[in-house]
């Protein structure tokens, strides 16, 4: 189309084409790099599964937070108990009892008592007159008179 | 696309496209470098790729001048002071800051047919396509254009036979 163009314009043309345009002032290096990296693959997969990992931390943050108190689960649990072992008779080991220390209050030792007298007294003293027993039943033959008894000698 | 090419596409038309934008915005730098990152992102690369850079820089450079617009309103001395368009040449029928005053009266639709085919080396079909309008529209500007530019500039004639 310039081909038809007026000449005079086409001298407009010429003269103004001849004239440079001011070098753009652009870092030529930078611009390279900046391009490179701008056609350097997305990485998108590792994009998309930080997202996913926050976005599942958050939910789970969430649920966390805002669920009910759990409720306590009651169970019925037989146990079977087994009989215990029967212990072994103990071993009669004659032990001697430690000596008393003399700086502590001795009580006196019990004595078993060894008269018919005593061991009636010590009944008596433990349970009362309960210790007594039961009063054994009254004999039934008739009691002795002394008539009785000087014949029997 | 390879950083040959990349670097070849700087070197042969990054002055042009800086000019280009610069009938809009006054950071054209970095419109023409945002132009070239998004160009070397592209997948597939484009058929035109002159053209398309072309493209880019215009809408960035639209969505500059806005941006300009609005800061202008708070920043009146900072617009004071524009830079050259054109380097200086020694033997030119036409003095750059001329040039570039007679440019700056001209309609942006008009300037940027001048700048595109002049500078850009486009021509007039992805000049329309560019402006969005037809070839023979595109070329009506441009001659339009000549016509102011030749008034205003009152270029000499350095061929003396091509007058009527």
């Amino acid at each position: 189309m310039s081909e038809s163009l007026d000449p005079r314009l086409n001298d407009v043309a010429a003269a103004l084409s001849a004239l440079a345009p001011r070098p753009a002032a652009l870092d030529r290096d930078r611009l390279l790099f900046r391009a490179g990296r701008a056609s350097a693959p997305r990485p998108w997969f590792w994009r998309l599964s930080a997202a996913a990992s926050t976005i599942a931390a958050v939910v789970l943050a969430a649920i966390l937070l805002v669920r009910p108190a759990p409720t306590p689960i009651e169970r019925v649990v037989y146990v079977q108990v087994t009989p215990a072992p029967i212990p072994a008779p103990p071993m009669e080991v004659a032990v001697t009892p430690p000596a008393p220390l003399e700086s502590e209050p001795q009580e006196p030792a019990y004595s078993w008592p060894s008269t018919p007298y005593t061991r009636l007294e010590d009944r008596l003293l433990r349970w009362g007159l309960d210790g007594l027993g039961e009063p054994s039943p009254a004999p039934a033959a008739p009691p002795e008179t002394l008539k009785s008894l000087l014949q029997s000698l | 696309m390879t950083p040959q090419l990349l670097g070849q596409l700087i070197d042969d038309h990054a002055a042009a496209l800086t000019l280009f934008a610069r009938q809009w915005c006054a950071a054209p730098e970095d419109v023409v470098q945002e132009a070239f990152v998004k160009l070397s992102a592209q997948r597939p690369l484009p058929n035109d790729p002159v053209g398309w850079l072309f493209r880019v820089v215009r809408n960035g450079a639209s969505s500059a001048a806005r941006a300009d617009r609005r800061r202008q309103r708070h920043e009146t001395g900072a617009a004071a002071h524009r830079p050259a368009w054109f380097a200086a040449t020694e033997n030119a029928a036409i003095d750059g800051t001329d040039a570039a005053a007679a440019l700056e009266t001209l309609a942006i639709e008009e300037r940027e047919v001048v700048v595109a085919h002049l500078w850009g080396g486009l021509t007039f079909e992805q000049i329309g396509q560019l402006a969005g309008v037809s070839s023979s529209t595109a070329h009506r500007r441009y001659l339009k254009a000549l016509s102011t530019l030749r008034e205003r500039l009152r270029v000499p004639c350095p061929n003396p036979s091509t007058l009527d």
